[in-house]
Parts: structure tokens; sequence; C-alpha cells
């Protein structure tokens, strides 16, 4: 991790931490001084009157001493060692007791250190206090308890939201009318839900919902089928939107019906569906019929697509057409390993499949 | 000089990776975007075998309450040994990432080029080296097609032009590759910096495949048509020192010289130096599953090799003595 963090691209991060540091230094001071009052009045009681019996020119000596820890804690027992600066949480993972449960719960905490502003807030939290009742409420709203790790993982910034807030989020889909099973797979599928105040929740489902027609189950199966869909950009939807109608030329009911089956084809990259596209339906000849039918070969990567297609082809056995013989359904097509496909849709073999993967 | 299957921790693993592989390279992906694939699998896989023990974690705490103001300082400590939760992957992040491996191509195939590449990984960037000194050549198969110009040279580009292409025969084909071939074993002597009617070129010939001396303009050794179906044609090609663009390229002045015009549809490469299309592995196996045996395979090919060494990077530099300026 040292490796890593001393790379070029972090010098950033590094030059952010100094200031970070500076903070530090003046908490942990603030810290030691309010431990110090409430374990030992008497000894700044003894202090106190200092200026009374001290020369009118020296009184300025004891108010510059109130900084110094020496002054209000001769014996040191209240002295604790300034965490020490450090460039990632690592090394901080020995000591800190919040850290220790996070690692326990599976949160990969290096992954936190690239998202470079959760180092000065995260070390502040106590466990007890902050984040037991947010895995609580978690727990209870149905995300599993093994995959808080991967949640805490993806968005450590739930931890700094109040109990409150996440509270009104999730009563906002109950009265949206999500029952508890959807809830539970939105919040599990989509660790970044529930940062999104209600309003902008609300106005993220009234687009979808505006956009393609969609009636009030309609949406909340869209929810819930690609939660991420609803935190995503509302460009990028309008961008997609644009694809399918434009440069793909679906109908608009079209669109909803493959909203409805696929919603995971918006989250994709819109250049390379459009080429996936093309291949499909001008070399492959597949109409927007069989597509709609078939919405996953969508998903499926362009290359093996392309081996597979063009295999068939040179058997002679590329046929899609479901009225006459030797049909190839293009679900078959996408399916399982390359040599069950080449076995027993191509009925040939793995080898002359392998081979003739080389000349192309 | 790989990894070998009773290989369990990443340690282990991590020095044995070293080795030269042969992938089949897809076309329509850059080198960069093959690397990334290629390290990425690597280290995923790496990072699944078994980890390092974590190093041990004193922890030394005064027993004494800490708040007693009267004791000057505590009597007794305990000392405890924990594991260092620091070196927990969760904490700590995968052991080997993807920019740890040191990836160099042998011979670096174009955007749409496809076929064989040659790999070194860490160490074996070294072999990779001195295959390279050698100016090992490769071939290519390179389908095109005749009648079209485009602005890229390859059938997808931008048309140009369409042209006619019914008087060429096989035997007007031949009669042009023959005299590009012919042309290029001129420039052999150039590039080696002799005189063709020289004594020490005679020598140099005698010795086997005259190689350039450096990694200079492209020259082709051997070109033919292996099958002519006007308008397509599949050319293959011996060469060193070739690039996509000089391939596309040679492609089109072969056309108008023809007096018609042609486009690229393929270029494959089949062969560089000892490795072949058999040789090489698909993208699918691009794993550690299947690399660490394949480098094996590549290894005992390399070291059956003859052992040719650098060219002849000027002759007469390298064997002074033995040869006084002959040329006539």
């Amino acid at each position: 991790m040292l490796r890593h963090s001393l790379r070029f691209k972090h010098v950033k991060f590094l030059l952010g931490y100094t200031t970070i540091r500076n903070q530090a230094q003046c908490a942990g001071k603030e810290v030691l001084a309010s431990a110090v009052q409430q374990i030992n009045p008497p000894v700044i009681s003894f202090q106190k009157p200092g200026p009374h019996v001290l020369d009118d020119e020296l009184q300025l000596i004891p108010s510059q001493d109130i900084d110094n820890p020496l002054v209000v804690d001769p014996s040191f027992e209240a002295v604790t060692p300034i965490v020490s600066p450090s460039f990632n949480l690592a090394s901080l993972v020995n000591k800190s007791e919040l850290l220790q449960l996070m690692v326990k719960l599976g949160v990969s905490i290096h992954q936190w250190e690239r998202k470079t502003d959760v180092h000065p807030w995260v070390m502040a939290l106590d466990f007890k206090k902050d984040v037991q009742p947010i895995i609580q409420f978690l727990v209870d709203k149905g995300v599993a308890s093994e995959s808080l790790g991967h949640f805490f993982t993806k968005n450590p910034y739930i931890l700094k939201s109040s109990i409150e807030d996440l509270e009104i989020r999730a009563n906002y889909l109950h009265s949206k009318k999500f029952n508890p099973e959807m809830i539970s797979r939105i919040l599990s599928r989509n660790p970044h839900w529930l940062l999104f105040s209600p309003e902008r929740i609300d106005n993220r489902l009234g687009f979808v919902q505006q956009t393609f027609h969609l009636t009030g189950d309609e949406v909340r199966a869209v929810a819930t089928k690609e939660s991420r869909l609803i935190t995503s950009s509302l460009q990028d939807i309008k961008l997609m939107n644009f694809g399918f109608k434009e440069e793909m030329g679906f109908e608009a009911h079209q669109i909803k019906e493959l909203l409805l089956a696929k919603p995971k084809l918006w989250l994709m990259n819109k250049s390379m569906l459009v080429d996936r596209f093309d291949y499909l339906h001008n070399t492959m000849k597949m109409d927007h019929e069989t597509l709609l039918r078939f919405p996953a070969v969508l998903t499926c990567r362009g290359f093996r697509l392309k081996q597979r297609h063009e295999f068939l082809c040179h058997l002679k056995r590329a046929q899609y057409d479901p009225k006459l013989p030797r049909y190839v359904s293009p679900l078959q097509l996408i399916r399982d390993s390359d040599a069950h496909f080449a076995v027993h849709i191509a009925r040939s073999s793995i080898q002359d499949f392998n081979d003739f993967c080389k000349t192309m | 000089m790989a990894v070998s299957t009773s290989v369990k921790t990443i340690r282990e693993a991590w020095f044995q990776l070293n080795g030269v592989m042969c992938l089949y390279k897809p076309t329509q992906i850059s080198w960069k975007q093959l690397r990334n694939t290629l390290a990425f699998n690597i280290s995923r896989d790496i990072n699944e075998l078994e980890q390092d023990a974590p190093r041990k974690y004193v922890k030394i705490e005064s027993l004494t309450d800490g708040t007693n103001v009267d004791l000057p300082a505590p009597a007794s400590y305990s000392v405890a040994t924990t594991q260092n939760l620091a070196d927990h992957e969760l904490v700590r992040g995968p052991a080997i990432l993807a920019d740890d491996l040191r990836l160099r191509p042998g011979n670096l195939l174009g955007f749409r080029t496809a076929g064989v590449i040659v790999v070194g990984l860490n160490k074996g960037n070294r072999t990779i080296h001195n295959l390279n000194l050698s100016r090992p050549t490769s071939a290519y198969h390179i389908k095109s097609q005749f009648g079209l110009a485009t602005d890229s040279h390859w059938d997808d580009g931008k048309i140009w032009e369409k042209t006619t292409f019914i008087h060429i025969t096989r035997d007007k084909l031949d009669r042009m590759l023959a005299s590009i071939q012919a042309s290029n074993q001129k420039k052999m002597f150039e590039y080696c910096g002799v005189d063709p009617q020289s004594q020490t070129a005679y020598e140099l010939a005698s010795k086997g495949l005259l190689r350039p001396a450096v990694n200079g303009p492209p020259l082709i050794y051997g070109i033919k048509c292996i099958h002519f179906n006007p308008p397509d044609f599949t050319l293959e090609i011996h060469c060193v020192n070739e690039n996509e663009q000089y391939m596309a390229a040679l492609i089109h002045d072969l056309g108008l010289s023809l007096k018609t015009t042609a486009v690229c549809q393929q270029i494959r490469c089949i062969r560089y130096g000892c490795f072949t299309v058999d040789d090489a592995l698909l993208r699918k196996h691009w794993s550690l599953k299947y690399l660490p045996d394949h480098m094996s395979h590549c290894h005992t090919k390399l070291r059956s090799l003859p052992d040719i060494g650098p060219q002849l990077a000027a002759y007469d530099r390298l064997q002074p003595s033995h040869n006084p300026s002959t040329k006539s």
C-alpha cells in the first residue's frame, strides 16, 4: 500500500493530508486539555490563583501557559500519545477499535483509501454511538449481514448521515408502496441509494415514470430490478434513450418493453451497445422483435457473439428463423461455455471452434 | 520458468512468474487494452492463492489504572502478541497489483491486426530482448479486395473510388508480387550496409538469412498470393520491421500498380520467429490456469532454437581483423 500511496497521482492526496494533519494536532490538543480538566480539577484550581500572587507585569504568562499541558498535568498521567500522522488507514488499524470491527465486518479499508475524502472524518467515529445504529437500521431493512462489508466498502459516507435521515429515506419508499422485499433488494443492490434525499429520489422516479410512460407498479418493478438506474445520471438515461430511439430505431413502446425486461442496458456504454446492435441487426439479420424477445443478446460481449456466429456461418448452421429446420435460438447462441456450444449447438468439437477462432 | 501447479502461495508464484508467452491477439484491440486485460487476469488469479502469514504485532499495555494520579508510573505491563491487522488483505489491499507485472510485446501488432503476439512477463522481457536482437521474421496473411480505394486503405474506410478488376489475372498479380520481392532483396544488402557485389556480402549471405542491422524500415523477404478469387485475394508476406500502416499501404500500392485499386479486409500475423498460431493462446485462456504451462512450453521452444545472436550490427565492426575492406 505504501507503494500505492507513493505513486505520483497520490501526491495530491499527500498535499491535502498536511492540512488534515495540522487540524489533527489542534484537535489533539483540545482533547488533551478537556480530558485533563475532567480528571484533575484540583490541579487547575491550584494554578488558577497564580495571577493574584504574581506581579502585574507577569500577569500575561499564566494565560499563555494554559495551552501548555505540563502546567495542568505535571505527572503526565492523562497524557496519551496523539495519533501520529499517517499516509493511510492501514497504519492505524492496530490501534483503532472502529477499524478493527470494520475489518471483522468485511469492509475493504484499502478501498476507502482510494476515496481520499474518507480519512478525515472516519477516524473520529465511535463504533457504539455512530456505527451500530446504522448497522441495526440496515439489518432491520433487510440487508444481509454478510453483505454489510460490501455495503460499507462501497459507501462509507452512510456512516456520516444521521439515523433520522435514513429513517425518512426508508419511510419514503414505504409511502410509495414498496414492500419490504423490494426495499431490502434495493438497499442491498445499491448501497448509494440512501445517500439521496427523498426529494431527489422522488424527482428521479418521476423522471423515469414520465420518460417511459410507466404505471406505478412498473416504476416499482424497474427500481427494484435495477436500483442503480434510479441513482445514475439522468443525462445518461436521456442519451441512452436517444441511442435506442434514433440510432437503433426502436419504437417508444418497444423501448418501454426493453426497459422492463433488461433495465441493465441503460447502464451500459452506449457506443458499445450500438456497435453490438449493429452487428446483430445488420450482420446477423435479427429484427427488432427478435431482440425484444431475447434482450439478453444485447448484453452478450461482442467478440463472443462474433466468434460464435461466424463459426455457425462457417458450418452453414447460422439459422435464426424458428420456422425453418435447424433453428438456433439467440439464447442458445450466447449461453453456456464454448465447449458446450461447440458440441451441442454447432455439432462440432471444441478443438475446431478454437482453431476457427484463430483465423478471425 | 513458470509457475508450476504445486505452487500454493502468492509469494512462491510471484518469484516464478517470469517467462515468454505467445498469445492470439484479437482484432479491434490495442496493445494497451491487451496488456491491461492480461495484467488484470494474472493479478486477479494470483491474489486468489494463499496469502503470506501476517506479521506479529506486540501490544504493551499498562495494567494499572491510568486515572490514578498518585502513582508516579504504572508498575506492571501486559505484553500480548496478536496478528498484525495491517497485513490483513482487507486493509492492505491485493498483494499483487496489475501494474506490478512488467509486460512487453515482442512484436507490436496494430489495433486492427489479429494474430500471434509474443509477450514477455517480468524477467521474460530479457528473453524477448534477445529474441528481438536476432530480428526474427514474421509471416502475415492479408485478406484483401480489388475494386475499392478508401482513405484508411481498409474496407470500412471512406470510399475514394471504385474501379474495375476484370483485367487482373493470377499471372499478372504474381508478376507484380515477384517484382516487389526482388526490389526488397536488393534492399536487404543496403540495410546491412554492404555492397551486394562485395566479398562481405557474399560471406554474410552464405551464413543464412540476411537480416537488417537495426529496427529500421520494413523489409519483405517473401510475398506470394495464396488465394485468388477476384475481387478477393489473400497474400502471404514474410517480413521484418513491418507495421500495420505499411501493410495497408502496400495493398493500396499493389492495387494501383495493377491498374486497379485494392483494400485490406484482414491482417493476421501467423508467425513470429518460432512462434506460430498453433502455440498461441486464445483470449479465453489468458489466465493463471493455462499461462504457466504455456510459458514453459514457449521456454522449451526458445531453448531449442540455434543461438543466432544479434545480427551483424555492422559486419566490419564486429570482425575488423578477419575482414579488411574488400569492397570492389
